[in-house]
């Protein structure tokens, strides 16, 4: 999810391959709900990765404390392993 | 809701007869907790049609990008006649079943009968369920729905008791 508007990025989502949906929000509402809207002035979401069971519990997370944040797809894999993905 | 004072929000309700409650939240106290006062920077709550669920839960919500954008009368009540397990064609040409003008705004009347339950608003309850601020390990997250890249939506409410998700949050570079 990010606060850009994707709305005519279909043709670079086809060229990168993405197989999930890449959902936008450009009034800010459900990073804002989160706190993980603008906490580093940069007007933008701030990165962060969760994990959410079935049940819709948040059961992982890593909150990074900029845009440029990010996890390795295997500390991902082993925390949906945890859970029996 | 609004934000305007208590005399302006009465003045509206008799100007339209309005049978329902009309809130208004002066401090903006409400507005701003809900993330919704000054959104598009004009100083007012930005308009936001809730969807709210028996238990509390949101079941849908949209924010308008301006001022005038809001669901239709017709949308809200397919969403309503959903929960309720009942079938949207059978709300065809109900009062209030309109596509917009003032219509949109007068929620009461024949169509909504026996779906009270689904559109029962408890203020003091929702913002526990909304949950707003950072969720913590266990805690049931929000649900959303938002537009996605390929022109559709997706809420995370689609994968209960189904999938695991990964959410993330990112900054697209493209």
């Amino acid at each position: 999810m990010t606060t850009q508007d994707l709305g005519a990025a279909s043709g670079s989502i086809d060229s990168v391959g993405v197989q999930f949906p890449l959902a936008y929000d450009v009034t800010k509402v459900v990073p804002r709900q989160w706190e993980r809207f603008d906490n580093f002035k940069t007007e933008l979401a701030d990165a962060a990765v969760y994990v959410i069971d079935k049940d819709g519990r948040l059961v992982w997370q890593s909150l990074g404390d900029n845009y440029r944040h990010q996890v390795s797809a295997t500390t991902v894999l082993k925390q949906l392993d945890s859970i029996g993905s | 809701m609004s934000v305007d004072s208590a005399p302006d929000a009465l003045a509206m309700k008799n100007e339209y007869g309005l049978e329902f409650p009309v809130l208004y939240d002066a401090d903006t106290s409400v507005t701003t907790e809900w993330g919704l006062f000054d959104l598009l920077g004009d100083g007012l709550s930005a308009p936001a049609t809730f969807v709210i669920r028996t238990d509390g839960s949101i079941e849908t919500q949209l924010v308008g990008s301006n001022i005038g954008e809001r669901p239709s009368t017709n949308s809200l009540l397919e969403v309503l006649a959903s929960l309720a397990g009942m079938d949207s064609s059978s709300l065809n040409g109900q009062p209030g079943g309109g596509s917009g003008g003032e219509s949109d705004t007068a929620m009461s009347g024949d169509a909504m009968d026996g779906m009270e339950d689904a559109v029962t608003v408890q203020p003091t309850a929702v913002p526990e369920v909304i949950s707003i601020g950072s969720p913590a390990i266990g805690d049931l997250v929000p649900d959303f729905n938002l537009p996605t890249a390929r022109g559709d939506s997706v809420s995370l409410s689609e994968y209960a008791e189904d999938r695991n998700v990964v959410l993330v949050f990112f900054r697209a570079w493209w």
